[in-house]
């Protein structure tokens, strides 16, 4: 056999169909396999990498890593579900594979991983990731829900939407929401948070943000600069009992802080002692406090 | 001190009056603290603001005097020039294009005020 072969390759044209042999594995090696090989490393490093961000997560909550359940990767998949996605033929063989690869903890979808990937490989994982621009200089990202501030001080458990055209009302629940959160991620549009003097950022509307921290999630907001005009779209939404039309995101949110004036965590009024928002949780009510 | 706008319409000569119903409410408003609703003239320029929020930016084709907006689904409460009480959304617009003969509404301030105080409109 190795006689034949020898004797095969040593032909007058051997030298030049082996050549040619050879180039056509190698063209056939960069076309197909190197892909796939790519997509190995891709896939590995991936899961690699959302381990540690899953255990940083866990940390961050306080909460024993549970490996055992095949969701465990979830919060990282929420995280980078809504960001954008830069097509390339490159990365679409490398998601296919992934998305086969990944499939039974993926809920958020193809472009989840796509782009988790992507985020993963900037390093960016772990902290705030840039996903677009908002309206204005707005920026729209993914952020920890533990680093953003509250503006008020409680947070209705029943939610009540009703329909000005039809006069059907729809009722739903704060647990809801969270259920939701924990099954879905977040959901819909970013909510309006503002960069206040001191640096932090503190949410106007908070229901979804305390929400948000009980599913575990990061929440998709859109951060505002302290000193930044508001739409008056916006700006007709914010407005308080007795306060004039802010003119500016922090006029919205030192608005919305300053008439919380009932007591809050260990008895402090809120409006008083949080001036810039206040990390602690809001309490849960059913009715809005006198 | 915030000037007190809760009866503004009636500098606009579009003839429109308040109802009685309304002009005995405004002596007590603090019936309502305990909602989520309160009246837009308590808030200096707000009333202007809704006013034309919902009569020229969504183009009301019925004249509406916004009186009081809920925070819990930025909702305003409106006056038609017969004192019925309809709802208008802050954040999208229900109003351009607006079926009035069957569009919801209530048939008078008492009958809005009840179903507030309620908790059934929030």
């Amino acid at each position: 056999m190795f006689a034949q072969e020898t004797e095969y390759w040593e032909r007058p044209n051997g030298a030049a169909e082996r050549k040619a042999f050879i180039d056509l594995m190698d063209k056939i090696d960069s076309k197909v396999f190197a892909p796939i090989r790519a997509t190995k490393d891709s896939v590995t490093g991936y899961f690699e990498r959302s381990n540690t961000t899953y255990m940083k997560h866990c940390e961050r909550l306080g909460i024993q890593p549970d490996y055992t359940k095949p969701l465990f990767a979830a919060p990282m998949l929420a995280k980078v579900a809504m960001s954008p996605i830069p097509d390339t033929l490159g990365e679409t063989v490398a998601v296919t594979a992934l998305t086969a690869a990944t499939k039974p903890v993926l809920f958020a979808g193809k472009q989840a991983i796509k782009t988790g990937a992507k985020l993963f490989t900037k390093g960016e994982a772990a902290g705030a990731a840039v996903v677009a621009r908002g309206g204005g200089n707005a920026i729209i990202k993914q952020v920890n829900s533990i680093e953003i501030r509250f503006s008020q001080s409680t947070v209705s458990a029943t939610k009540v939407r009703y329909d000005d055209i039809t006069g059907n009302k729809f009722i739903y629940t704060f647990d809801e929401i969270v259920n939701s959160m924990k099954t879905n991620g977040w959901q819909g549009e970013p909510i309006n948070v503002v960069k206040m003097p001191d640096g932090s950022l503190t949410a106007i509307y908070n229901t979804r943000l305390l929400a948000a921290r009980k599913a575990g999630i990061d929440a998709k907001v859109k951060i505002h600069d302290y000193d930044a005009a508001i739409p008056k779209a916006d700006a007709r939404n914010y407005t308080a009992e007795g306060k004039l039309e802010p003119k500016t995101w922090g006029e919205a949110i030192s608005t919305r802080i300053s008439v919380q004036h009932d007591k809050y965590f260990q008895d402090r009024i809120f409006a008083e002692k949080f001036p810039n928002g206040s990390s602690y949780d809001p309490k849960l009510i059913s009715r809005r406090p006198k | 001190m915030i000037e007190n706008e809760l009866l503004a319409a009636q500098s606009l000569n579009v003839g429109f009056n308040y109802p009685k119903e309304y002009l005995e409410f405004i002596k007590k408003p603090e019936i309502i603290a305990d909602t989520s609703w309160w009246l837009i003239g308590t808030t200096k320029g707000f009333f202007k603001t809704c006013y034309e929020v919902t009569n020229y930016e969504q183009k009301s084709t019925k004249l509406l005097i916004p009186f009081a907006k809920t925070d819990q689904s930025n909702m305003l409460a409106c006056f038609d020039k017969e004192h019925r009480v309809y709802l208008v959304s802050c954040e999208k617009n229900t109003v351009t294009n607006a079926d009035w003969d069957n569009r919801f509404h209530f048939k008078n301030f008492n009958s809005w005020l009840e179903e507030v105080l309620s908790g059934a409109v929030c």
